[in-house]
């Protein structure tokens, strides 16, 4: 991290080979797009760059790293509406496996936008400990050791973020078929 | 959302804790026995368990992905071109201040000793400040006016010499009218 701090490009290549992975599966869990996912890794550690000498030595840079990732996810998934994204072979890649039933991949795919909008309507500390223990899959104490904190906070935050998010469930559940994922302007025109 | 009594509030972490993790600590008990009467209680641990589930299952098309290999070469060249902007934009900043800086020194040189030390700085050799005063007006009739210099008294020095344009030595007529004399020796 010091050789990071010391503007050394190499050292920001292992620091990058490092915490790379973790980023962009945030990333692609939160858009669903690979190509957003890869924009959102870049912007992440190009900010990563420009603030590392505010870097902590004694502390994982994961969290921080998270937080910025996440606030992109989310301006991303905010914006999507307006913007129409080409369709290209990483786009056509995150299609549905066609194995499975229409009506269940638009039932899966339903489910992981009201889990997705649901994260994103978490405070974000609250927003951390969600991705890196369901999403990433870490243990609480691998949880608590990423985000600096008391494996007991980290299952408070847990339950907190739980209620809320089932709070975020039934309010969708009670308006049923008005939730649908957001249309791309593209298709909007085509159906029009 | 389910609203919960103080009672069901008492046993919800334990439940939770159970469901997420299998975890039986404590007041697992307390909280099976609490489930086995509490209607609300087990339609609010399905909706957490479905939460979860959703949760993980969203966290299982995450698994295994990886960025492209270019992603670093990408994120080098990016980084690479902010620090060039950043250098460059540093030199136009420095020559800005230098710019400044220059026009400062003048300025206040002219201030401080009048527009002659910009002309003739006191380092100079010596027939520079006196080139320098034959090319003002106030010294050098033949620069004025034409009416102010039927009027002025004639003040033209013989043999006095100056540079001209091509670095060349120029020697001053001794009588109005009369030609310059290039090429002669200061």
């Amino acid at each position: 991290m010091r050789r990071v701090q010391a503007d050394d490009l190499d050292a920001f290549e292992e620091f990058f080979a490092r915490y790379r992975n973790p980023i962009y599966r945030t990333a692609y869990g939160l858009t669903g797009d690979r190509q957003a996912a890869e924009e959102i890794l870049q912007d992440t550690f190009t900010r990563a760059y420009r603030h590392r000498q505010a870097f902590r030595l004694d502390i994982s840079p994961l969290a921080w790293l998270h937080r910025v990732s996440l606030n992109l996810c989310y301006s991303r998934l905010s914006r999507r509406r307006l913007v129409a994204g080409p369709i290209d072979d990483l786009t056509a890649q995150t299609l549905p496996d066609d194995r499975q039933q229409p009506a269940e991949r638009v039932e899966e795919e339903e489910l992981r936008q009201i889990v997705r909008a649901g994260i994103a309507t978490l405070p974000e500390k609250h927003q951390a400990v969600v991705v890196l223990y369901y999403l990433h899959r870490l243990s609480l104490q691998e949880t608590a050791d990423a985000l600096g904190i008391q494996v007991g906070t980290v299952k408070s935050r847990l339950h907190y973020a739980l209620r809320r998010l089932r709070g975020h469930f039934e309010d969708h559940r009670r308006i049923g078929d008005e939730y649908l994922p957001p249309l791309r302007d593209d298709v909007k025109t085509e159906s029009l | 959302m389910i609203d919960l009594t103080g009672s069901c509030r008492r046993h919800r972490a334990a439940l939770t804790d159970f469901v997420d993790r299998g975890e039986l600590g404590d007041h697992a008990e307390a909280a099976f026995a609490h489930l086995d009467r509490c209607d609300r209680c087990v339609e609010e641990l399905e909706a957490t368990a479905l939460m979860i589930t959703a949760l993980r299952r969203l966290g299982d098309t995450m698994a295994g992905q990886e960025p492209g290999a270019d992603a670093w070469p990408r994120l080098r060249t990016r980084l690479e071109s902010r620090r060039t902007a950043r250098f460059a934009g540093r030199s136009v900043r420095a020559a800005h201040l230098m710019g400044v800086a220059l026009m400062g020194c003048l300025v206040a040189s002219v201030a401080i000793a009048g527009p002659n030390a910009i002309i003739a700085p006191s380092s100079a050799p010596a027939a520079i400040p006196e080139a320098a005063r034959f090319a003002s007006p106030a010294e050098n009739p033949s620069r004025r006016h034409p009416a102010a210099v039927a009027d002025a008294p004639q003040e033209i020095q013989p043999d006095a010499r100056w540079i001209g344009p091509d670095g060349l030595a120029i020697t001053l007529p001794s009588a109005p009218g009369a030609g310059a004399r290039p090429g002669g020796p200061i």
